[in-house]
């Protein structure tokens, strides 16, 4: 047998064993906000194996849970909240869903394999009984985003997030990259963006608020790879597509878009950015 | 040609480059690799499972479909999709990238960190251009 056929042969395979041969879709059974709410906690609570469980109103209005063990590890929502794994966050989402009544249909199918559990989630039960308790502390995630971000060999003094200011980063960046970069565009953890230059990279600040979630688990995820702060580099399938760049440099995410002739040049640049912060660090 | 010997000629073409493996973006399978040092099973599924998070996850997929409608264009199939990802590291330099005749297979090389840039780049795409013309799929 040919290595082509072989390699084949296990493609179609895993496909197959990947493929979920039926998702059942049914409709749950909710007359106000707050019981919508706890049908869909319910659901979690009835969830022990790792599942992704999308529920959806009759207006379009969409919520994916990723649920196992009877936990919720994390939520996401057709709107602008992005994935959200803090439980006021989560139950902030799930009202906002809720709002879309009557009518809510559910689905569960098994996660892609790439799909894990991040943390320790949150019990179904805990966050039913949350429903009824007092407004939470306001933005507990924000912290733990912080706390994440620092590299474990920090110094204990971390930067104060609260002090940190875009604008004196995208300067000097900008002063050393600016001939061969489209835009720059600062975004922190705490959600301020600051563009640089280009139009797009303005616009395109705007669109990464939505998935700044997104960024912060590939930067988490690739910790495991590559450990460390690190410059992570997107570039598109067509020649002429701007690229992304972004890095894990504690608090900020930075994203420069440039052409992809340019990559080499940038990332040199970048190289002696980053190297000499990782000196001062 | 087998794809493990057209591993290690790749290998061999990049200076700096300590391993190469091939990925099925769909199952996240590591179909080959070569390495430099001896290479632990965790290792292996960790590569794969790395370049499937930076090529393919939900989250690199919005972001590209992002920067898509950030820079006026239409998403579409393959447009949208992240070809290469960079990932810098103090000790490692990983370039994953797609296959430009099947984008759901990725070639991942991990070069030591003191190669430079530019070299290991250009070289890695002349890499990928060989794997797209020799069709291992």
């Amino acid at each position: 047998m040919s290595a082509q056929t072989d390699i084949r042969e296990v493609l179609l395979a895993a496909r197959k064993a990947l493929k979920p041969a039926f998702v059942p879709i049914r409709t749950l059974k909710a007359s106000g906000e707050m019981d919508c709410i706890e049908a869909i906690l319910t659901e979690v609570h009835q969830t022990i194996l790792p599942r992704l469980l999308t529920f959806v109103t009759m207006t379009g209005a969409r919520v994916v849970i990723f649920a196992a063990e009877r936990r919720v590890y994390s939520v996401r929502s057709s709107g602008e909240g992005g994935v959200v794994r803090a439980a006021p966050s989560i139950l902030e989402t799930l009202r906002n869903f809720a709002e879309d009544l009557p009518s809510v249909t559910v689905a569960s199918a098994p996660p892609p394999s790439s799909v894990t559990p991040k943390g320790d989630g949150h019990l179904a039960q805990d966050l039913i009984l949350s429903l009824k308790a007092p407004e939470p502390e306001p933005e507990p995630e924000i912290v733990e985003a912080v706390v994440e971000a620092v590299p474990e060999s920090a110094p204990a003094e971390a930067p104060d997030v609260q002090d940190y200011e875009p604008e004196d980063d995208i300067e000097a960046v900008h002063d050393k990259i600016s001939k061969i970069a489209r835009g720059i565009s600062i975004r922190t953890r705490r959600g301020r963006v600051s563009n640089r230059s280009a139009d797009d990279l303005i616009q395109l600040g705007d669109h990464i608020k939505s998935v700044a979630e997104d960024i912060s688990d590939h930067m988490n995820f690739l910790d495991e790879v590559v450990p460390g702060e690190k410059l992570i580099v997107h570039s598109k399938m067509e020649q002429e597509a701007p690229t992304l760049a972004f890095t894990s440099a504690e608090e900020k995410a930075l994203l420069i878009s440039f052409d992809k002739e340019n990559l080499a040049p940038v990332m040199q640049a970048w190289q002696s950015i980053f190297r000499s912060d990782a000196n001062i660090n | 040609m087998t794809l493990d010997t057209e591993l290690e000629t790749c290998m061999a073409k990049l200076p700096g480059c300590v391993r190469a493996g091939y990925v099925d973006l769909e199952s996240g399978f590591m179909l080959g690799v070569k390495s430099e040092t001896q290479i632990s099973e965790d290792d292996r599924q960790l590569l794969a499972v790395a370049a499937v998070q930076a090529l393919a996850s939900p989250a690199a997929i919005e972001m590209g479909e992002a920067l898509g409608r950030a820079t006026g264009g239409e998403p579409t199939d393959t447009a949208s999709l992240f070809g290469e990802v960079v990932v810098m590291g103090k000790e490692t330099l990983h370039v994953l990238q797609r296959i430009e005749t099947y984008p759901e297979h990725a070639l991942c090389l991990v070069f030591r960190s003191d190669t430079p840039t530019d070299e290991a780049l250009s070289a890695a795409r002349g890499c990928l251009k060989r794997f797209s013309d020799i069709g291992l799929h």
